[in-house]
């Protein structure tokens, strides 16, 4: 910075003035650094213990230091990776559903002319998201017990002779967790994408109809790259949160049978930690987790970037 | 510049404030040396609590069990009886793991705690607990010479030379020689079903599988329309590893020793258990177990035993049936259940249970925070002894209960109370409530019986137990990279359970139970083994 005295000396001047007259702004954004400061980096010094030998009658400060031990033995627990394939395959395929799926919704929602019939529409996708895993859980588990009514269907329709275990089958747990997720979130997922709809233009879809382009490839060339930013901001969030599976869910629909299938990076940390006190061992996993996903996120900025030459932050 | 020397200066304050915090919390050192002067001169002879109604003291106490209720202190007649003869208030919180891990990072600690002795907690015990016997000597000398189990002390002096927790529940080898134990497993039938097909001798693989097939014949349904379920065991808890029934429970059935020369034995390889696991794969796939053996918690499981679902039932915890036994006896007699001769080994040897461990279940600790040291100690005192356990466990002479041949009898009324209305019973008079540091054995020598529900269960038992001391305590200290190895392999070892049970054949569930022996290596198996083996060898040694 020294070697910039002329560049520097005008912002010098004016710090204090510039701050005074965007008073207005810095009281609202001032808060929320302080908050963050608060809760999200001052506990931060406690992810140390991870590389301590830490319990709960220790001072974090007086905990014995033992290194990397604790993320070497994670690396060597076989029912980490298990977790690890679990975490990501479930992610990867909500991903794969999710994220198309609530940008075609919204472009069906977009393109219903009949105002009420969208509004209507619009809260019944919405709804589930307003529900909490305990009760949506406890209807998905109902529906699909051995008396539930999707069993029941499938015997009433002869297309199967005895009911069938969803809950029970290690295999089928992955299309279950995706699938009451994609039902939950979806509409809650296209409000962004509507939002940022409505800014477009309408005269470019004018312009579109009068050179005799279809609906659909008034999608195509229109629609989708109005909302690309939105696209691609929430493509680096959901890759970034890739890793941060969902606990409630997971927690709901998790048995003793389906366990070996449904324990993911979260409910590991919980039952590692929380349930079982091994402190250090569960913020050795939670450290991991999050450099992985910040590197996630790195990259899909990166390659957003690359497709669309803008940044989004 | 000016933005670099803020931007300094908060970096400066943020890493002040967390030095601050780290430096929060710092433990007292209180080692029990700097204890407080007693009110009066103890006597060994006495109990202090007799010589200290003058001091009232009101103490908070927490319970580690979410499910731990009772009437509010002096509400019921137990804890109305401590009160007067004591002049003290109590006021029990409860919880779960969660809140006590907590509790003891927050540093702030009740006057007295009460949670599993195999928590990694327990075992930092000197951490947070005063030592038992300083606060004898110096308030209370009647709890070493006289309130406490003699055994009991000597299994709970650390290396350190003190006693930091003081257990519920716990047993020696002279309440096994007086008989004053009661075992805790037992395979039941429902009556009707069993002498409706003639009694069957349901010892051998053939004569249990047979005896499921005529159930099922001669009784399909249950009262409410719903179909009866032939089999089944103790409920599963594979996230945690609760092998149920099929487990520890079906070796004990099976005589399958716990140690062989001095060394840890694996009974999960013994020919004879693998052959009875598969006794039951078998009584699965001819649909004589169902589905809901893997997929119902405990209580579920009971809720159906209380509907008369199961025919037979092979359980682990038969003082956790009383409510549900009741409930059933209620809705229909004469589908009573009963304690019958279960699966035996193939010489045809009665099975062998352990009717009590040494170390108890849970253990009750003094904080270093308590303001009062003198009155906890005292009220442990109370507790553990021989008159505090009557009270606690019959209540009041005259009023609850009578004195007959040196038994006590509980008068009709509350007899009756406690077969019929258990809720009440409990809320009312909250025997059995203040179990934290009682002295059972000594309850059973006095005349306590487990309620009429269970009392056939629990009898049928009793000629079948035998101490096993010399494994207590031998897993590795949880907390420990060992331990998360072992808590692995037991959430393995009911998965492979279950797989075994699901097995299209004896071929295949043998293949599958020997591949989790042999899978056991990848998760430091021989280390654990080791671990136990010298911890054996080190009871062996305490016990002498």
């Amino acid at each position: 910075m020294e070697n910039f005295p002329l560049e520097e000396q005008p912002m010098k001047k004016s710090l204090f003035k510039r701050l005074h007259d965007q008073i207005f702004y810095q009281s609202m954004i001032w808060p929320a650094v302080i908050l963050m400061i608060l809760f999200n980096f001052i506990p931060m010094y406690g992810l140390i213990i991870a590389f301590k030998d830490y319990t709960v009658l220790d001072t974090i400060g007086g905990a014995p230091w033992v290194g990397l031990s604790y993320f070497k033995e994670f690396f060597k627990d076989p029912l980490f990776w298990s977790v690890m394939k679990n975490t990501v395959g479930i992610a990867f395929w909500k991903l794969l559903i999710g994220f198309p799926g609530a940008i075609i919704l919204a472009i069906l929602i977009n393109e219903v002319a009949n105002a009420h019939f969208k509004k209507f529409v619009q809260t019944i996708s919405y709804l589930p998201h307003f529900l909490s895993w305990v009760i949506l859980g406890g209807m998905v588990i109902t529906w699909l017990s051995d008396s539930g009514f999707i069993n029941s269907l499938l015997m009433d329709l002869n297309l199967i002779s005895k009911p069938i275990e969803f809950m029970a089958d290690t295999h089928k747990y992955w299309g279950i967790a995706v699938l009451s997720d994609f039902w939950k979130e979806v509409g809650w997922g296209t409000i962004l994408y509507l939002a940022s709809m409505t800014a477009i233009d309408p005269s470019l879809y004018e312009a579109a109809k009068m050179d005799g382009a279809t609906k659909f490839q008034q999608v195509i060339h229109i629609t989708i790259p109005g909302i690309r930013q939105m696209i691609s901001l929430n493509l680096i969030l959901s890759i970034g949160g890739l890793l941060g599976s969902n606990l409630d869910q997971t927690l709901v629909l998790q048995n003793s049978l389906n366990y070996s299938s449904s324990e993911v990076l979260n409910s590991y940390v919980y039952k590692m930690g929380i349930k079982q006190g091994n402190f250090s061992y569960a913020t050795a996993v939670g450290i991991f987790v999050s450099i992985i996903s910040l590197l996630l996120v790195l990259l899909s900025r990166w390659g957003t970037r690359k497709i669309s030459d803008k940044s989004v932050f | 510049m000016k933005m670099k020397k803020i931007l300094v200066a908060s970096i400066a304050a943020l890493m002040g404030v967390t030095v601050l915090t780290a430096c929060g919390k710092s433990n007292e050192s209180g080692s029990g040396d700097n204890l407080p002067k007693a009110r009066f001169k103890a006597d060994p002879k006495t109990p202090s609590w007799k010589k200290d109604k003058k001091h009232p003291a009101s103490l908070t106490w927490y319970v580690n069990f979410d499910w731990y209720k009772r009437a509010e202190w002096g509400k019921d007649t137990v804890s109305a009886q401590i009160k007067k003869d004591m002049n003290i208030d109590v006021k029990f919180v409860v919880g779960n793991d969660d809140k006590l891990n907590t509790m003891m990072a927050s540093g702030k600690l009740p006057d007295l705690m009460t949670f599993d002795r195999n928590l990694a907690v327990a075992k930092d015990a000197k951490k947070f607990a005063l030592p038992l016997n300083k606060l004898s000597d110096r308030y209370d000398p009647y709890f070493e010479k006289s309130a406490a189990k003699p055994g009991t002390l000597k299994w709970y002096t650390e290396s350190d030379g003190n006693i930091y927790g003081y257990p519920s529940f716990s047993t020696d080898a002279a309440d096994y020689k007086a008989g004053n134990v009661v075992g805790d497993q037992a395979f039941i039938v429902r009556k009707d079903i069993y002498e409706k097909i003639g009694k069957p001798d349901m010892t051998t693989p053939e004569g249990f599988l047979d005896a499921l097939r005529q159930a099922k014949e001669v009784s399909p349904k249950t009262d409410n329309g719903t179909a009866v379920v032939q089999f089944a065991a103790t409920a599963l808890d594979i996230q945690n590893g609760g092998d149920g029934a099929f487990g520890n429970t079906l070796q004990d059935f099976l005589n399958i020793p716990v140690t062989k020369n001095g060394k840890w034995y694996d009974r999960d390889s013994d020919p004879q258990y693998i052959a009875w696991l598969n006794i039951f794969r078998q009584a699965y796939k001819e649909g004589l177990m169902s589905n809901g053996q893997f997929a119902d918690n405990d209580n579920t499981m009971k809720e159906k035993l209380s509907q008369g679902t199961y025919f037979a039932y092979l359980h682990s915890n038969v003082k956790g049936l009383n409510e549900f036994m009741g409930d059933n006896n209620t809705r229909n007699a004469k589908e009573t259940y009963i304690a019958v001769d279960g699966p035996k080994n193939s010489k045809g040897q009665d099975p062998k249970f352990a009717g009590g461990s040494i170390s108890g279940w849970t253990n009750t600790f003094i904080t270093k925070n308590t303001k009062e040291p003198q009155k906890a100690m005292e009220l442990l005192t109370y507790l553990a002894s021989k008159y505090g356990t009557m009270v606690t466990t019959f209540g009041v002479e005259g009023k609850t209960y009578e004195m007959n041949n040196g038994k006590a009898q509980f008068t009709e009324d509350i007899e009756k109370l406690r077969n019929t209305d258990v809720a009440t019973y409990d809320k009312k008079q909250g025997m059995g409530s203040y179990w934290e540091v009682s002295n059972d054995p000594y309850a059973i020598s006095k005349g306590e019986t487990p309620a009429n529900t269970i009392l056939q269960m629990v009898q049928w038992s009793s000629d079948k137990l035998a101490p096993r001391f010399e494994i207590e305590n031998i897993d590795p200290t949880p907390g420990t990279s060992l331990a998360r190895n072992l808590t692995a392999l037991n959430t393995d070892r009911v998965q492979t359970m279950v797989k075994v049970l699901k097995a299209s054949d004896d071929k295949e569930g043998q293949k599958i139970w020997k591949e989790y022996l042999t899978r056991r290596k990848n998760n430091n198996w021989d280390k654990i083994v080791q671990t136990r083996n010298d911890q054996v060898a080190k009871n062996i040694k305490k016990l002498k």
